[in-house]
Order: C-alpha cells, then sequence, then structure tokens
C-alpha cells in the first residue's frame, strides 16, 4: 500500500469521523439534557439534505441557499416537534423511543409521499480535486473536513462563552439547581432539541454531494451516533470524538481492508462487545485501584 | 423440449391494434367462444378470476432503489394488456392487471407472490426485477401451480431456479449479453478489468461468468469487489479502483448505487481515466444524473428505448402519449411490455387462458418484438440478440454494436 | 332480571347470562372473537393466507407482552429470537438435521432462541444495566443482526436467503398430515390460543405476580426479597421462547426466510402490535397483529396515501393519548355501562 492510498482513506476516515461527530453531539446533548434518546435524529438528517435537493434542483437557487437553510429547517422541526410530542413524554420517558420513532417512520413516509421515492442527486459546489502533494483529493471533501472543524468549534465557543451556552451546559449539569437559579428549564429544553436538531440537519446538508438523497438517509447515522453517544460522553465537542472516531474510523478503515458489508459488522458486533465488557471492566479497574 | 412444429412465427400484427385479417379472426374467435367462455369460466378455471377474467398479477419493486423500474414495468404491462383485450383477450379471455410492491425484498416479494395467488386469484406472476426476489418467488409458483413470467435479464443457467416449470424466462442471459460483448469490449476499451457489483445473487453470478469471458479472451480481471446493496458510500472502493486503473469498470451496480457511484466517480475525475460498463445502468437509474457523469456509459442490453424498429416506434409513441415525453422507460419496462405480447402471440390459438395451456403453448413462440426477434426457445429461456449501447449527449441510448442471437446450452430435463 | 342481561359482580366485572350461567363479558368476547376466527377459512376464504401469518405473528407478540406489558422490560430487538427460530428451523428442513417428526424442528426452533436469550437477558441484567441502554442495546443487536446474517452466506444463505422450507408435517412415527393453507390456518390458531393459555396460566401464578410487582417498582421488589435479575432474565427467556416457536412456524408457512425478519423492522412491529393492542393484557397481543394485518392488507389499496403514514401516526396518537392500547378502551367502556347500571339499579331500588 503507498502513501497516496493511505492519506486518501485516511482522509475519508476523517471527514466521516467528523460529520459523525457532529450528528451524535445533537443527539447527546438532547438525551443528556432530558434523558430522551431521540430516534426521530435520522429524519432532522433528512430534513437538512432534503433542503438542499430542494433549494438547488426545485427552486433554483443553488447549493448554498439549501446549506443555510438546512439546519434552520431541521431546527424549527425539532422545536415543533418537543413541543408538540416530547413534552408530553417527560413523566414516562421511555415511551419516548416509541413515539420519536413513530416520528422517524412518518417523515420518512411524507417524504415519499410528498416528494418521492427515489434517491436525488445534489450536484457538487466545490467539484475538482486539490493536489496535496501525497495523493489528489477531492476538493469538496477537503472543505468537508475544514468546515466540520470549524463548527465543533465554534460550538465549543457557544457553550463556553456565550449565554445560550452557559444556559444549555447548566441544565446538561443539573437542572434543578439551575431552575433555582431562574433558567427556564422548558425554553432551554425546547432550544437544545432544535439546537441537536440543527447541528443534524447541518450534517445531512453537508454530506448531500457525494450521497443520495433518499427518504431513509439517515439510518445508518441514527445507528451510529447511539453507538457514539453509549461508548463515550457526547455532550461536548471534545467528549464526542472518541466514540466518533472509533465507530466512523472502524468501519471506514475495514471496508478498505475487508469487504465493506463484513466491516460493517464486526464495527457494530465490536462496539457491543464494548458496551457489554465495560461495567465488569470498570469495576475491576475501580477494586483494583482500591486494593493498590 | 424442442420448438413445437406447429407453433409457426405469428404475424407481428399483435403488437399493433391496426392489423388486418389477423385481428378480424381473433375478433369472431372472441365472438363464437363468448358463450364457451362464459360457461367455461366457471367450470375449467381456464381464466380462473372469479370473474371469469384472466389476472396478471405484477410482482413489481414500487418502493426503493428500484421503484422507478418498478413502474415502468406496471405502466408497460397496462399497455399490453390493454391491446390484447383490445385483441380479443387471452384465448378469448379478458385480461385484468393488479399489482403488488415487493419493495426490492425476497421477503415481502414471497409474501406478496403468495397474497396475489391466494387473495387477488392471480392467474400467472409477472416481475420480478431482482434476482434474489426472483429465486425465492419461484418454489411458491411452483407449489402453487402459477406461472412467473420473469422479463428481467439474469445470470442464466447459474440460476439456482433456472429449471423451474413453471419459469418462463425472457430476459437475456450471459450467453448473450457477456460472451459476444467481451470481445467487442476488449477491442475498443482495453484489456484489463475492475468488477464491482452489489451484493447479491445476480452481480456474484454475473460475475463469475464475466471472468470466465474476460480470461479466455486473453483480458485479466485486476479485482472482484462487492458494495453493499443500495449503498451510496463509495469513497475506499473508488480508491482501491483509481490504484489499480482499470480500462473498464464492468459494475453490475443496481438501485440507488448506481447514481451514486457515478456522482462519485465524476467528483473524483475518474471517468477519463477507464470505461464505465454497467449492466444494471439502465435509463431509470440513471435518471436525475448530469451530462457529466452519465454519457459514455455503455451497457448491453438487449432492448433500449431508442430502437429503430416499427413496433418499438408504436410502443414508444402509446407510452409517451400516456405518461409524457419525457417519460422514463427502460430496458426491463420494455421487456415487461415484450413478454405480456410474447404471451399473447402463444395463446392465440388456445383453447383456454389456463396454466396447462400456457405451459404448452409458450414454448416454441417467436415473435418480432420491440428489441427484434425473439423466440422461446428450450428451458424456458428465451432466444435474443443483444446490443451495445452507449449514453450520448442527450443521456439516451444509442447502438453501436448488435451482436448475433445465442442461447445457452440445454440443461433441464425436466421442462 | 331478563335472561341474557349484563350484570356486575360484587367485584365490579361485567357477567352476561349464558346457559343460565354468569359468564364474565371479557369471556364471552374472546370466544366470540374464537367463533369469527374459526369460521374464517369458509367464510372469508381469501383472508385465510394473511390471517395464518397473523396468527403466528400473534405468538410473537404474546411472547413480546410477557416480557414488556408483564415485566416491564423494554426490548427493541425481540426480531433477532424470531429469526433465530426462523434459521434454525429452515436449516433443520433444507438441510435435514433431524430425523423423526417435523415437529421436534419446531421444538428446536423454540428452544435454541430461549437459550441464547437467556445468556444474553443474563449476561445483561446482572450487570444492572440501564433500561434505556438495554432498549438501545437491543435496537443495535438487531441491526447486528441482520447485517451478519447478510454477510455470514455460507451459513445463511446471505441475503439471499433460504428458499424451499417444506410444508409442516404434523404427526410421528411415520403416520402424518401435511398441512395445506387451510389446514395450517387453524394449526396456526391452535398454536396461537395455546400460547395464550401458557401465557395466562404463567402469569396467573407467583411467578406473574412477581413480575408485575418488578415492573411497578423494582428497588421495592428487591427490598421484598425478589430476586429481581433471575426474574427478568426469565420472563426474556420466554419471550425469546415464544419468538422462536413463531419463527419456525414463520419459515414453513412462507416457505422463505432471509435476514430481513432478524432485523429491527420487525422488531419494532412487535411493540407496535402490542402497544396497539394493548400491553400487559396478553389479548392485546392476540388483537394487535390481527387487527394491523388485517387492517393493512385492507386498507393499503384503498388509501390515497401510505399506509406507513398512517400506522406511525396512529403509534405517536397511541404513545400520547392511549397508551395502555385498545383493549383499555374495553375497561373504558365497561365503566360507562357499569354507571349505567348503577343508576338502573339506583332508580330500580327506589
Amino acid at each position: 500500500m503507498d502513501w497516496a492510498t493511505i492519506a486518501s482513506v485516511g482522509l475519508n476516515a476523517v471527514s466521516s469521523i467528523l460529520i459523525l461527530a457532529i450528528v451524535a453531539l445533537g443527539m447527546g446533548i438532547i438525551l443528556g439534557m432530558m434523558g430522551v434518546i431521540n430516534l426521530a435524529h435520522g429524519s432532522m438528517l433528512a430534513i437538512g439534505a432534503y433542503t438542499v435537493w430542494f433549494f438547488q434542483a426545485e427552486v433554483g437557487l443553488g447549493y448554498w441557499a439549501g446549506f443555510v437553510l438546512a439546519p434552520v429547517v431541521a431546527g424549527l422541526f425539532g422545536v415543533a416537534l418537543e413541543v408538540l410530542i416530547i413534552r408530553h413524554l417527560y413523566d414516562r420517558l421511555i415511551d419516548t423511543l416509541l413515539a420519536t420513532w413513530g416520528v422517524s417512520i412518518a417523515v420518512t413516509e411524507l417524504i415519499k409521499l410528498l416528494i418521492d421515492d427515489s434517491a436525488k442527486s445534489v450536484t457538487n459546489p466545490i467539484p475538482g480535486n486539490v493536489d496535496l502533494g501525497v495523493t489528489t483529493y477531492p476538493s469538496y471533501r477537503l472543505f468537508v473536513i475544514g468546515f466540520s472543524i470549524l463548527l465543533l468549534v465554534a460550538v465549543y465557543g457557544a457553550f463556553e462563552y456565550t449565554n445560550f451556552g452557559i444556559r444549555l451546559r447548566a441544565v446538561l449539569q443539573d437542572d434543578e439547581s439551575a431552575s433555582l437559579l431562574g433558567i427556564n428549564r422548558g425554553r432551554t429544553y425546547r432550544m437544545a432539541f432544535g439546537f441537536g436538531s440543527a447541528l443534524a440537519g447541518l450534517a445531512g446538508a453537508t454530506i448531500t454531494p457525494f450521497v443520495a438523497v433518499e427518504p431513509a438517509f439517515g439510518t445508518n447515522y441514527l445507528i451510529q451516533s447511539f453507538l457514539t453517544i453509549i461508548l463515550g460522553t457526547a455532550t461536548t465537542p471534545v467528549g464526542v470524538l472518541p466514540g466518533a472516531a472509533f465507530i466512523a474510523g472502524l468501519s471506514n478503515v475495514g471496508s478498505f481492508v475487508i469487504q465493506p458489508v463484513v466491516a460493517q459488522t464486526a464495527t457494530l458486533a465490536l462496539v457491543m462487545a464494548v458496551i457489554i465488557a465495560r461495567p465488569p471492566i470498570k469495576r475491576a479497574i475501580t477494586r483494583w485501584r482500591e486494593t493498590a | 423440449m424442442d420448438s413445437n412444429p406447429d407453433r409457426e412465427s405469428k404475424p407481428s400484427d399483435s403488437t399493433s391494434a391496426d392489423a388486418g385479417i389477423g385481428t378480424t379472426r381473433r375478433r369472431m374467435l372472441k365472438g363464437l367462444s363468448a358463450a364457451g367462455v362464459v360457461g367455461a369460466a366457471g367450470c375449467t378455471g381456464g381464466g380462473g378470476g372469479s370473474s371469469g377474467e384472466f389476472v396478471v398479477g405484477a410482482n413489481v419493486p414500487l418502493s426503493g432503489g428500484n421503484s422507478l423500474i418498478g413502474d415502468t414495468m406496471v405502466n408497460s404491462a397496462q399497455i399490453a394488456v390493454d391491446e390484447i383485450n383490445d385483441n380479443g383477450g387471452l384465448a378469448g379471455t379478458d385480461v385484468s392487471l393488479t399489482s403488488e410492491d415487493n419493495e426490492s425484498d425476497p421477503q415481502t416479494g414471497v409474501e406478496r407472490t403468495n397474497q396475489l395467488i391466494n387473495q387477488s386469484n392471480a392467474d400467472m406472476i409477472l416481475g420480478p426485477v431482482s434476482s434474489a426476489v426472483r429465486n425465492s418467488m419461484s418454489p411458491i409458483c411452483e407449489s402453487n401451480e402459477t406461472p412467473l413470467l420473469y422479463p428481467t435479464s439474469y445470470e442464466g443457467v447459474a440460476a439456482p431456479d433456472y429449471c423451474n416449470p413453471y419459469l418462463f424466462k425472457t430476459g437475456w442471459v450471459p450467453p448473450q449479453q457477456v460472451t459476444p460483448a467481451i470481445p467487442f469490449l476488449m477491442e475498443e476499451y482495453g484489456s484489463e478489468f475492475y468488477l464491482l457489483g452489489s451484493d447479491y445473487l445476480w452481480p456474484q453470478e454475473m460475475n463469475a461468468a464475466i471472468t470466465d469471458a474476460v480470461e479466455s479472451n486473453g483480458g485479466s480481471v485486476l479485482n472482484e469487489e462487492y458494495a453493499q446493496l443500495g449503498t451510496t458510500d463509495f469513497s475506499s472502493i473508488l480508491v482501491d479502483i483509481d490504484n489499480k486503473d482499470p480500462d473498464i469498470l464492468l459494475m453490475t451496480l443496481v438501485g440507488a448505487s448506481v447514481p451514486a457511484i457515478q456522482k462519485q466517480l465524476t467528483n473524483r475525475e475518474m471517468r477519463g481515466n477507464l470505461t464505465e460498463v454497467g449492466f444494471g445502468h439502465s435509463e431509470p437509474s440513471l435518471e436525475g444524473l448530469s451530462q457529466d457523469s452519465a454519457e459514455g456509459i455503455v451497457n448491453i442490453t438487449g432492448y433500449h428505448t431508442n430502437m429503430e424498429n416499427e413496433a418499438n416506434q408504436a410502443f414508444i409513441e402509446e407510452y409517451e402519449s400516456r405518461h409524457g415525453e419525457d417519460a422514463v422507460l427502460g430496458g426491463i419496462g420494455g421487456w415487461t411490455y415484450t413478454t405480456m405480447k410474447l404471451l399473447e402471440t402463444a395463446m392465440t390459438d388456445a383453447d383456454d387462458a389456463s396454466t396447462a395451456a400456457i405451459r404448452e403453448n409458450l414454448p416454441g413462440t417467436s415473435m418480432d418484438s420491440i428489441g427484434g426477434p425473439i423466440t422461446m426457445s428450450h428451458d424456458h429461456q428465451l432466444e435474443l440478440s443483444c446490443v451495445a449501447a452507449e449514453v450520448n449527449a442527450d443521456l439516451e441510448f444509442e447502438t453501436i454494436e448488435s451482436f448475433d442471437s445465442a442461447m445457452p446450452s440445454e440443461q433441464c430435463s425436466e421442462i | 332480571m331478563s335472561p341474557a342481561s349484563v350484570e356486575r359482580r360484587n367485584d365490579g366485572t361485567l357477567t352476561v347470562s349464558l346457559l343460565g350461567q354468569g359468564v364474565s363479558l371479557p369471556v364471552v368476547l374472546k370466544l366470540a372473537g374464537l367463533a369469527a376466527l374459526l369460521a374464517v377459512p369458509t367464510m372469508m376464504g381469501q383472508y385465510t393466507y394473511v390471517l395464518t401469518t397473523a396468527l403466528i405473528y400473534v405468538v410473537f407478540a404474546i411472547g413480546m407482552d410477557f416480557v414488556w406489558g408483564y415485566a416491564g422490560v423494554m426490548t427493541f430487538g425481540q426480531g433477532v429470537f424470531f429469526g433465530l427460530g426462523a434459521y434454525v428451523a429452515g436449516k433443520a428442513f433444507t438441510e435435514n438435521w433431524l430425523p423423526g417428526p417435523d415437529l421436534l424442528v419446531i421444538a428446536l426452533a423454540t428452544l435454541v432462541p430461549t437459550v441464547v436469550g437467556l445468556a444474553l437477558a443474563g449476561a445483561l441484567f446482572y450487570q444492572r444495566m440501564d433500561p434505556l441502554h438495554f432498549a438501545v442495546l437491543t435496537l443495535v443487536l438487531a441491526a447486528v443482526a441482520e447485517q451478519a446474517a447478510t454477510s455470514m452466506t455460507s451459513i445463511t444463505g446471505g441475503s439471499n436467503g433460504i428458499v424451499g422450507i417444506q410444508d409442516l408435517t404434523v404427526g410421528a412415527g411415520g403416520v402424518g398430515v401435511e398441512l395445506g393453507s387451510t389446514q395450517y390456518y387453524y394449526f396456526a390458531l391452535a398454536v396461537a390460543v395455546l400460547a395464550y393459555l401458557a401465557a395466562w396460566l404463567m402469569l396467573n401464578s407467583r411467578f406473574g405476580t412477581a413480575l408485575v410487582s418488578i415492573r411497578e417498582n423494582e428497588r421495592k421488589s428487591r427490598s421484598l426479597g425478589y430476586n429481581v435479575e433471575l426474574y427478568k432474565t426469565l420472563a426474556f427467556g420466554i419471550a425469546c421462547g415464544f419468538a422462536g416457536l413463531a419463527g419456525g412456524l414463520y419459515a414453513t408457512h412462507v416457505g422463505f426466510i432471509s435476514p430481513v425478519i432478524l432485523g429491527f423492522a420487525l422488531s419494532t412491529e412487535v411493540v407496535i402490535w402490542v402497544l396497539i393492542g394493548g400491553k400487559g393484557t396478553l389479548t392485546g397481543a392476540f388483537i394487535g397483529p390481527v387487527l394491523i394485518v388485517l387492517l393493512e392488507r385492507q386498507l393499503s389499496d384503498a388509501l390515497l396515501f401510505s399506509w406507513r403514514l398512517a400506522l406511525a401516526a396512529v403509534l405517536i396518537g397511541m404513545v400520547l393519548v392511549l397508551p395502555d392500547g385498545i383493549v383499555s378502551l374495553y375497561g373504558r367502556i365497561g365503566d360507562a355501562v357499569q354507571s349505567r347500571l348503577g343508576d338502573e339499579a339506583g332508580a330500580a331500588e327506589s
């Protein structure tokens, strides 16, 4: 294997990891804040992707119009979801699994109904390749990598330095104390839902030039996000990276070395093994620490 | 089973409603036998539908990756059914079409087949597209003694259900599609092949046939790779293809994978370095692609919409008048029409439209179809000839080479 | 008191006078439903095939209600055990694993998923895994199982599946009846009824009481001395047994299986059936699949928009408004009837 191939595969893995990190962060914020596992999170990606397609193919405004609007549309949808459905289920959180699953089916079917079933394509806004010396790499993918890093940094900055971020973190940490401090919990929940969904919508928009836009667009990311947030802490831009790196990195590199189908299966199986084995290992480590 | 010498070629007026004596003769037959049909329908089960109709159960993908193809199949079948009814029906029995969505999934395909036969009283099943779906449906059709007419190109004698006595196969097979085409491709484009298919039955068997043909012609297969059925992520695979630098990328991808890989090949500026040959790259699968991503793709097919013959002109005219000038139609859709017309031709002198009559009359039938002359030869496999076609600047196929007709050798003792 | 009247017993249940005996109304309704099902092949013949599938799903749903409705364990991956049973049966039949009667294969199809389920649940419950994590893990398990079955082509046939699974022959020692479609319907109905009765017996024992107590308050049950992990594991194992049995029957009914039955599509469908029918009622597990399968066949042609959209809307609506399912409507109607009876009784007394 030569350096050009290693570089290409490596860059592919990096872009996949970053996208997954953004998606998982969106889901992790919602889970961390409200204890809700949003099975409709994949639909947010689809909504973002279809927004891009719509503004490019149907309205004719080009790629970037939809790109900017995608997180807005997805975010609004997330807020609507919280207000109409999730809000009524805070006393029975486990039912949110069922309700959000229903929403994800409904969104897929609505897309099939209002648009159609087939895969749509979005034209690449930054065609061509860049000569990186060791290899040539598609320009758009480089943009994806750069943009994702900037986005994660921006989210980090928002969390640390803006009122919005501080409120979010306060409720994430301890929502009872936060409400005692005057933070409106309900409004913060809504904002968190909107924010998490907007992140997913933006991620969906970003990958449209190289992934076909179809009704079941976000399903794969839904599963990978779960695994990411279970593997690590997905409530901060930094905390989400190790999990995302493990999952997206493994399946990307794996697909290159072995059959893609086998690589996917192996990744999922490995993660399950980690989830199962982690608590006893943690306990063993704690016990070892205590005796040492 | 050898061709029945009494079953001569039928005149091509079966494809046009404005024929002369043939139609009149059929109309007379219908008038004479009308009373007989009404009386017989309840008893012998010829045209076993509860109303004395012959029910065609279309089992096609109407959702999922192949949904555009499924739509073309239903549209084409409907045109054929309407023509058959105009011509007096199938052995004098009126024909109706009912369709079910198999979602390109074998499990669903089997359940829909059972529903078509048991609930909708289908007298024959038309379809599907996917070889995996067909292979799961054949035993069901056999145990229910219902003919299954399969219009899609497929893997030929390597198919596990090839010798199923209730299965009639009109799609093109490797001796027609692969054997003559490989020398042509090698002469035109080069001798190093990279094979890429979706991970299921048809691509797996096709690649075996292709590898044989390539190697026996002195070419080489650099790699044989499979992508998950319906996947749209080819980033790792494309890196490998770029590395291996083949002359020809021969693809047996289907569904959403087709537009996805074309876009990604374009994005990576790899299209200029190789020639794409795609057996699943039909008009519906290329729908929505730009000229950049699609022009120059080669397919080896028994039918494409730009074929120049009288029957096809009439058919395309009718299709466009019903579905618009920009309507999508491809090889499988057109061949669904052909399959029904072949059945009509076969049943012209049949006593009734029963399963037994179909199994007796279909083998040996010949006609001039919208894709040229065809004959239902041994082993319930259609004999036909393929062409090499290239996507032009208008994103339509144009024939660049014609091949002779061929047939696999006889295999099945029980048919 | 008129001969065929509805009365109220002291404990609140409604009864109907039937042949001079007071039989509880729910039982009467169930018997009526059973009679309707028995009449299907003769009265509504074209539904025989699809209702056979529905009855097999009923067996599946009964197990799901057992572990979710009664033991309170949410699991999104029961399809894995259904599929496991189906594959065991499919391979056992097509590769002739077992000599002797076909029903032995069905027994094996029931046993293997039970053992796997017990092992898996035991490992996870004894670790005190968070229920939300457990639910998501079962969803992931379903995804992994489907992918694994698709790639392990040599064992499972991959995405091409296993074809040509034979019809079931019921009998032993060389004497038996090969089940055609009508006969299979009655066989499936019999199995569904037996499954219902078996579940009912288990739930009306101390085991069942323990499960309900654990569902209501796990901590309190533990302090009362119940071995919570053991009970939950057993309940899960039983659910897997029902799933495997249903899977084995499915394989011989449809004659073809492929990896999709292991995945989360079927796993979440069974949750929906039990939810809509009414979880924690067993009857709901009977009603849910039959109702939904019938409605799907009827409405998917008639509806202008998609059936799945309607189902999703119903799912969301039910979670929000009627989380205890259709069977709970009976309770509400019963209350309404009862208050009317109370008025009448009051009026009669005065």
